[in-house]
């Protein structure tokens, strides 16, 4: 395998912190190469320069040996350069044929071929085996689906470099195996693919050397045999991360919430018991329901039928602020989109959701006590911005996520008798980070409340939980005590094997 | 080879009820206030479905057309044009001001007007993409710009006069039972459609529009399409308020400022139907021709004005909510 992309020296440096400082980085063809990294890392900055959204600083980029010089986008796509990116980057209401050939349409002049253009989007589709209807407009297409549009898209110029940033995050377990099912082809085919993710197991899986980025040097890089999930954890960090012991259950209380026959279009007949002191997990594929059952839960959504009891009194949740009147909250997923106040700063976020604490008379907010409980979250998490007026939008993804859970760990200093949900709680967050979240959860169950996590992460449920329910097709077909189950058993009542 | 599918391509294609009432819901809209009317004025004497009536209708709604057309090509790149209607009644006065009164040739004048229109939309597309400022705050201050340009020109005169014959054919000359000034319409419709939606450019406007992200990711300079989307809502502002004065036979100085919130009514009525959640010439037709059946209904039934913005404003309100509902459409 010869060297296809080389990057020397790369340095970056935005006002106030330094994004990549003298990164080496070398792609072979046909390999996979994995980008690891803590949430500002530099592991996007590393990502902008190759794409060539951003200039470096300093240093050299080289394409199989040659000296490259990327001035934009476009001068990046044709040199072969492709980035698949996390957030959706299709227009909405183009059909799949017109976003995959968007600004490379067949035809002369202004007039577009239509049936060129349907002819070499079906045949890009066809050689992946992907089987969606071109004509429909993605708008149409679920999250997954979408994804597939995206990386069928990058393949139209037939590119030497594909970088991929976080592409599992909204798949399911299928939608990845063909996602890497693909890689595959592509590596036969020559192609470098650089792998960025938070997902040891993927990466483990997928590829073939990786490198380790922290605040913005690297910290090492290799071939995949050379790491174990251990070195590499402890690379990211920077110290070695204790294993989370669970801590043995001691004081379960009384029943806080009950469903009895819970049901609504997406969930049917849902029993389910939380109790002050534990832990709840909820596995389920996506799609089974999990995350409308949490909405339902906390008066985001209507159940068509059943009943809801708080300490064992039926209750109807009509809003979410009931429900949190009622003392339920929800920590959703997706909490870039559900969870922040996007043109506020992290001090507003933090403390939006508990101003009642602080507020004086006639309603005025003092500051001060806002900013000792903004700094408190901000510690507690290890949210690392420079202060409390950055705002939350130049935040890395993975301290975003911590605002919004911090944003409700600062809403009571006494859990007992609230009622937690998580939603993916550790989704888009690296490792260290989320050794500290799960402490954390663990930590409002012995303090008195009622935690219900859901995760696609296996190892996490089995990590943080109690008791475990399993959801498929919008019912609870098992429960039991954690020791019950094994990650594999899990899976396969999932999946309904 | 592992195969994703999307399970609803092999589903049987039947006759969708719901999506079809979803698409042409607006559509239907139209047919039944249509009929309405027809019924309602044939108590009073019938004289709503009448050719003659017909045919004003569409006379009526000719200049709009061209309006709010142009308007619909910078809604579809994202932007928002308030000056419209105000650049309108501008290149109006001039148009009518620079044969009347300087005694040009109209076609020189018609140029000075289009040229004017045109200009205007540059300078707006240059404020937005050069200096980031959106498109909703530098129209209204275009808007208020022309007026000042109107006033410095005519000092709020109105403007009539002797009109050559060639261009005052325009707005009020027939062609056999058909206006002219319909015919020239229909005709830059018709341009200005197959314009968006079979050409690179149109093409390029409606990606911008879309998603100016994705479409700056894939190469495509937007800011030059977002310029040629405003330039052409300028211009074809400006070619409204040309033909409106032949129609009248005289400029206002304020003739054609309404045509600013009835256009975007009418693109936004528009937006519902027929290419739903994207800006669309035919929608806009549709939402202009409802708008034109109520004024004209309405007057013909003997309904008080007031009645008439009242009933405009409902319209739109209950399209555009019943769009966002079903999540088509989504602003901000």
């Amino acid at each position: 395998m010869e060297t296809l992309l080389e990057l020397q020296g790369i340095s970056k440096i935005y006002p106030g912190v330094t994004a990549l400082n003298n990164v080496d980085f070398t792609l072979r063809s046909g390999e996979v190469h994995a980008l690891l990294g803590v949430n500002g890392a530099g592991k996007s900055t590393l990502v902008k320069i190759i794409c060539g959204a951003q200039p470096p600083d300093s240093g050299t980029i080289k394409l199989q040996h040659n000296l490259l010089q990327i001035k934009n986008t476009a001068d990046a796509m044709r040199n072969g350069i492709v980035v698949v990116y996390q957030e959706r980057t299709l227009i909405p209401h183009f059909t799949i044929a017109e976003n995959i050939m968007l600004g490379l349409e067949p035809g002369r002049g202004q007039l577009i071929n239509r049936r060129k253009l349907n002819e070499r989007a079906d045949q890009l589709l066809k050689r992946l085996g992907v089987e969606l209807d071109l004509n429909k407009e993605v708008i149409q297409l679920g999250a997954g689906q979408q994804q597939l549009v995206d990386i069928v898209r990058a393949l139209r110029t037939e590119p030497k470099v594909m970088v991929l940033d976080e592409p599992t995050a909204a798949l399911s377990q299928a939608e990845t195996k063909h996602l890497f099912d693909l890689l595959r082809q592509f590596k036969k085919q020559g192609i470098g693919i650089i792998f960025v993710s938070h997902r040891l197991d993927e990466v483990f899986e997928i590829s073939d050397s990786m490198t380790i980025l922290r605040d913005g040097h690297v910290v090492s890089s290799g071939p995949i045999s050379e790491y174990t999930p251990a070195r590499v954890t402890q690379d990211i960090v920077g110290r070695s991360v204790a294993k989370l012991e669970t801590t043995p259950t001691l004081n379960i209380g009384a029943v806080l919430l009950e469903t009895q026959n819970l049901s609504s279009a997406e969930f049917q007949g849902v029993n389910l018991k939380i109790n002050s002191g534990e832990v709840v997990g909820l596995a389920g594929m996506v799609g089974a329901g999990r995350t409308e059952l949490l909405e339902t839960l906390v008066g985001f959504r209507r159940a068509t039928s059943g009943k809801i009891l708080l300490e064992g009194k039926p209750t109807q949740i009509t809003s979410p602020e009931n429900a949190i009147r009622h003392g339920i909250v929800l920590v959703p997923d997706k909490r870039i989109e559900k969870g922040l106040l996007n043109r506020m700063n992290v001090l507003e976020n933090l403390t939006v959701a508990s101003l009642k604490r602080y507020s004086g008379r006639l309603g005025w907010l003092q500051q001060k006590k806002m900013q000792e409980a903004a700094t408190k979250a901000m510690d507690r998490l290890r949210i690392m911005p420079p202060s409390l007026n950055t705002p939350v939008q130049s935040l890395s993804g993975g301290n975003k996520q911590k605002v919004v859970f911090g944003k409700w760990l600062a809403s009571s200093d006494d859990v007992r008798g609230l009622i937690f949900m998580f939603d993916e709680p550790t989704e888009g967050v690296d490792v260290g980070a989320r050794a500290d979240m799960w402490v954390i959860i663990r930590n409002l169950a012995a303090q008195g409340a009622a935690v219900l996590i859901t995760s696609s992460d296996l190892d996490e449920l089995m990590a943080i939980s109690d008791r475990l329910y399993v959801m498929r097709r919008g019912q609870i077909i098992n429960e039991g005590l954690k020791q019950e189950f094994t990650h594999d058993s899990i899976l396969q009542q999932m999946m309904g094997g | 080879m592992a195969q994703i599918s999307n399970s609803k391509s092999n589903e049987p294609r039947g006759f969708d009820v719901g999506n079809f009432v979803n698409r042409f819901g607006t559509v239907l809209a139209l047919i039944v206030i249509f009929v309405l009317f027809s019924v309602l004025s044939s108590f009073q004497g019938g004289r709503f479905l009448t050719s003659q009536n017909l045919i004003n209708i569409l006379r009526q709604v000719a200049t709009l057309a061209i309006v709010a057309s142009g308007l619909t090509i910078a809604v579809a790149a994202g932007e928002f044009d308030l000056s419209v209607g105000q650049v309108a009644s501008l290149t109006g006065i001039l148009m009518a001001g620079l044969i009347v009164r300087q005694e040009l040739p109209w076609g020189v004048a018609a140029i000075g007007a289009l040229g004017t229109g045109m200009l205007a939309g540059l300078i707006t597309g240059m404020l937005v993409t050069r200096f980031k400022i959106p498109s909703l705050i530098t129209t209204l201050g275009m808007g208020l710009i022309a007026v000042g340009v109107n006033y410095a020109y005519a000092r709020g005169d109105s403007i009539y006069g002797r009109m050559p014959e060639e261009y005052t054919f325009i707005g009020t000359g027939t062609i056999g039972p058909i206006p002219f000034v319909v015919i020239v319409s229909a005709a830059v419709v018709a341009v200005l459609y197959v314009f968006l939606n079979y050409t690179r450019t149109g093409r390029y406007i409606l990606a911008t529009g879309g998603n100016p992200t994705a479409t700056r990711l894939s190469g495509i300079n937007i800011n030059k399409y977002r310029l040629i989307a405003l330039m052409i809502s300028g211009f074809c502002a400006a070619m409204g308020g040309s033909i409106l004065v032949s129609y009248l036979g005289s400029a206002q100085p304020s003739g054609a400022d309404n045509y600013a919130m009835d256009s975007l009514a009418a693109v936004f009525i528009g937006m519902t139907t027929i290419r739903r959640g994207q800006a669309n010439i035919l929608g806009t037709i549709v939402g202009v021709l409802i708008l034109g059946i109520i004024n004209n209904g309405l007057n013909l039934v003997g309904a008080p004005f007031f009645l008439q913005t009242i009933v405009k404003g409902s319209v739109l309100i209950l399209a555009v909510s019943l769009a966002v509902r079903r999540e088509e459409i989504r602003f901000f």
